[in-house]
């Protein structure tokens, strides 16, 4: 390698490791006083907008700033961060009761979310959160570290052969190697924990339940006429516990009959007259369901009876 | 005023740049906290699963409603022309067709009100989890009794189910991916049920609603 080819190395390895630097720090910096979050998506209920494996980059901002058709990050109370779409919100002074459903989810998540503030999600971008997850690992992080102490020789070492020049590179590899250490330290206990945009689905099971109608007689007809006497007939009912007959002056009058057929004996009078069948059930005890009133007949009982 | 040579600048414009590049270092621990923003699980490498979540209901298995939503008329429970006092056993069993554990609960409505009634009540559902399913009688001769046998309750028990929905467990339950739970729903028009509930139809509707 020329030594020119060194030098343009070497300067590039410095602006980018410096550019990154710069851009990381900013960020650690920035992004808690804007209430910046990362969000990773360790689920896939926002497909197709934001598939399993994505990042996004949201901001707190209070509940009335948030509007249906926005994506929200919740974390509520001791449950797992949800990122969802909103589909509803009732207002109530500050807070917000807020209906959410994940894009992939027909239904929306089964309890709306009150808050006061959420994580309004600016921008996303799917697959990154692999590549987030994968920089916050300790592999990754002893890889910067290396990196970084590759770019601190390359700033400090001195150049030329000199006394003690090896033990002075030592030491500043030293401590970057210690720096690395600690920062992967640090980093062990708090790897990348991911946003749950939590998949939900819904099934309806539906049963109709229909009861039984008794059946009307089917026929209700006029038989014999007597003097001040009418007669009716009807046909039975199957399994009928009894039958109701309802005559006189629109039908105002009623009499219990057991079998199918029943006299009127009367001083001159006359009205309508109709039957209902009653059925008891095997199972009903004394419950007592009566049928519609059959065909109806008009009468007249004196000296000579008429029915029709 | 002593000026730097350019040599001393520009060694000394390398130095600041490697130690802004120590911010590096700070950023990759800023993940973990900047991008830990869930209070519970800690994912460790790999955490980022595509994984499905499908519940599913069936009669004796879980083979309906493959796939999100959906609705599905359960055969066995379609209950014609109920006497009183009859009552109309029928399986019904929940399965998680999805790749990851999953909670769920039901509620239970009617379409109408019209075989509810508080002081006479008329159509009452028991729902047993793990019992055995019976019937006898029938419906021609207005005899059919059914019985869920053994098992553990639910909080449907001789409820008077109406148009409010009431739910099938106290809380939700969990369900393992591919594993599945079976319930005998019995329904009953109890034997005192008012003439008034002749000739009626109503719809019940189990709504089952899945969480992962």
């Amino acid at each position: 390698m020329t030594t020119r080819a060194r030098s343009l190395l070497r300067e590039t390895t410095l602006t980018i490791g410096a550019g990154l630097g710069l851009l990381c720090l900013l960020l650690a910096v920035v992004a808690p006083l804007f209430g910046i979050r990362l969000l990773v998506f360790e689920s896939g209920s926002m497909a197709p907008t934001v598939e399993a494996g994505g990042l996004a980059l949201s901001r707190t901002v209070p509940a009335d700033e948030l509007a249906v058709g926005d994506i929200v990050s919740v974390s509520p109370g001791s449950r797992q961060r949800i990122t969802h779409r909103i589909v509803g919100i009732d207002r109530a002074g500050g807070q917000a009761l807020l209906t959410l459903r994940g894009d992939a989810n027909q239904a929306p998540d089964p309890d709306p979310y009150p808050v006061t503030e959420a994580d309004r999600v600016l921008l996303h971008v799917n697959h990154l959160g692999f590549v987030a997850d994968a920089v916050a690992s300790p592999y990754a992080l002893l890889l910067t570290g290396a990196l970084v102490v590759g770019v601190l020789l390359l700033a400090f070492r001195t150049r030329g052969p000199r006394e003690g020049a090896g033990r002075h590179r030592g030491a500043v590899a030293a401590v970057a190697v210690v720096v690395a250490l600690v920062g992967a330290g640090a980093a062990v206990p708090s790897r990348v924990t991911a946003t749950e945009a939590a998949f939900t689905d819904s099934a309806a099971v539906s049963a109709s339940v229909a009861t039984t109608t008794v059946p009307v007689p089917a026929t209700f007809t006029c038989g014999g006429l007597g003097l001040f006497s009418v007669t009716f007939n009807w046909a039975p009912v199957p399994g009928a516990f009894d039958y109701t007959l309802h005559y006189g002056a629109g039908g105002s009058q009623t009499v219990t009959v057991s079998g199918t057929s029943r006299s009127i004996v009367a001083v001159i009078s006359g009205g309508t007259a109709w039957v209902v069948a009653n059925k008891r059930f095997p199972l009903g005890g004394s419950t007592t369901w009566s049928s519609a009133a059959s065909n109806t007949r008009s009468y007249t009982v004196a000296v000579v009876s008429i029915c029709s | 005023m002593r000026r730097p040579s350019p040599t001393h600048r520009r060694r000394r414009s390398g130095r600041i740049r490697a130690l802004l590049s120590l911010g590096l270092l700070l950023g990759i621990t800023q993940v973990g906290t900047l991008a830990s923003w869930t209070d519970s699980a800690t994912v460790q490498g790999g955490p980022i699963s595509s994984g499905t979540l499908d519940l599913r209901v069936g009669t004796t298995s879980a083979t309906e409603l493959i796939g999100q939503g959906g609705s599905w008329t359960h055969p066995a429970l379609t209950l014609l022309a109920m006497a009183p006092g009859e009552s109309v056993a029928a399986p019904l069993t929940v399965g998680n067709g999805g790749s990851v554990a999953l909670t769920y609960n039901a509620t239970v409505v009617t379409s109408n009100n019209d075989l509810y009634n508080l002081a006479t009540p008329g159509l009452q559902l028991t729902v047993v989890e793990g019992a055995t399913v019976g019937n006898t009688g029938i419906q021609a001769n207005n005899n059919r009794i059914g019985t869920c046998t053994g098992g553990t309750g639910t909080s449907l028990t001789n409820k008077d189910v109406n148009m409010t929905a009431s739910a099938l467990h106290p809380g939700a339950v969990s369900l393992a991916s591919s594993a599945t739970r079976s319930y005998c729903v019995l329904a009953k028009l109890m034997p005192t049920s008012p003439n008034s509930m002749q000739t009626k139809t109503t719809t019940l509707t189990f709504s089952f609603s899945a969480q992962q």
